[in-house]
């Protein structure tokens, strides 16, 4: 099997990867926090950072082979959070230097 | 309404209200009241005074969540984007098994906005049980 093959695969099936490292990473956090449902939360949240895994690794390759972009399913959702991550983060960052830095601002508060 | 009603209310009401500063305020209040009932103050007024200051208290309470929720951290960023990836994923899932045709891309752009709310939600929570 060469790489492209691999790829188209992978490429094909890029929605249930996602959503089965997103389940299966809140389960091993779940089995890893030994059941605690106080923890449940912090569960969901680590399964849901996890599940931009696959759809990351599919933006990487797409920068090398440009042509398997059309083959990402539902591109335009996925450049949608792509694109507003990139617009949340610069205000986030900014966030967190002024509160260590200890700089009074209006988006602190 | 009696001042004897009144003040029964009253004390009800801020054991109720389950907010520590609402009682202090509402008590110190209650000084000055006391002090207008001895000398004639209807305590109907008293009350809708005690009603409006209570009601500014809940609407301040109700601003706060909201500006929690609507607060965003470095650290909701990932989960909120991530959210919006497993709710994409999975409403893609979900189509495939019930329809051959490729999934409209309104569905997905909706599923993904949801799942930004959906993770925002989900991170201001779990940083609270923290």
């Amino acid at each position: 099997m060469t790489i492209f093959e691999a790829a188209d695969i992978y490429f094909a099936n890029l929605q249930p990867a996602s959503t089965l490292v997103g389940v299966l990473s809140g389960i091993v956090c779940f089995i890893r926090y030994k059941f605690d449902s106080s923890r449940v939360f912090e569960c969901l949240v680590r399964g849901f950072a996890f599940s931009t895994l696959p759809n990351g690794l599919a933006f990487v390759f797409c920068s090398a082979y440009p042509e398997y972009i059309s083959k990402i399913s539902d591109s335009s959702a996925a450049f949608l959070l792509g694109g507003l991550a990139l617009i949340f983060m610069p205000f986030a960052v900014t966030r967190v230097v002024n509160k260590f830095l200890g700089h009074s601002s209006p988006a602190v508060d | 309404m009696t001042a004897c009603a009144y003040f029964e209310a009253a004390e009800y009401e801020s054991y109720c209200s389950d907010d520590n500063y609402a009682a202090v305020g509402f008590f110190s209040y209650l000084d000055n009241t006391e002090t207008s009932v001895v000398v004639g103050v209807d305590t109907e007024e008293i009350l809708v005074m005690y009603t409006s200051y209570m009601h500014r208290i809940a609407v301040d309470k109700r601003r706060k969540i909201m500006k929690g929720y609507l607060h965003y951290d470095l650290m909701d960023v990932p989960v909120m984007i991530g959210a919006g990836f497993f709710f994409n994923s999975i409403s893609g899932v979900s189509w495939s098994l019930v329809s051959e045709a490729a999934a409209p891309v309104g569905l997905g752009l909706a599923a993904a906005v949801a799942g930004l709310v959906i993770g925002a939600i989900v991170s201001v929570k779990a940083r609270e049980s923290r």
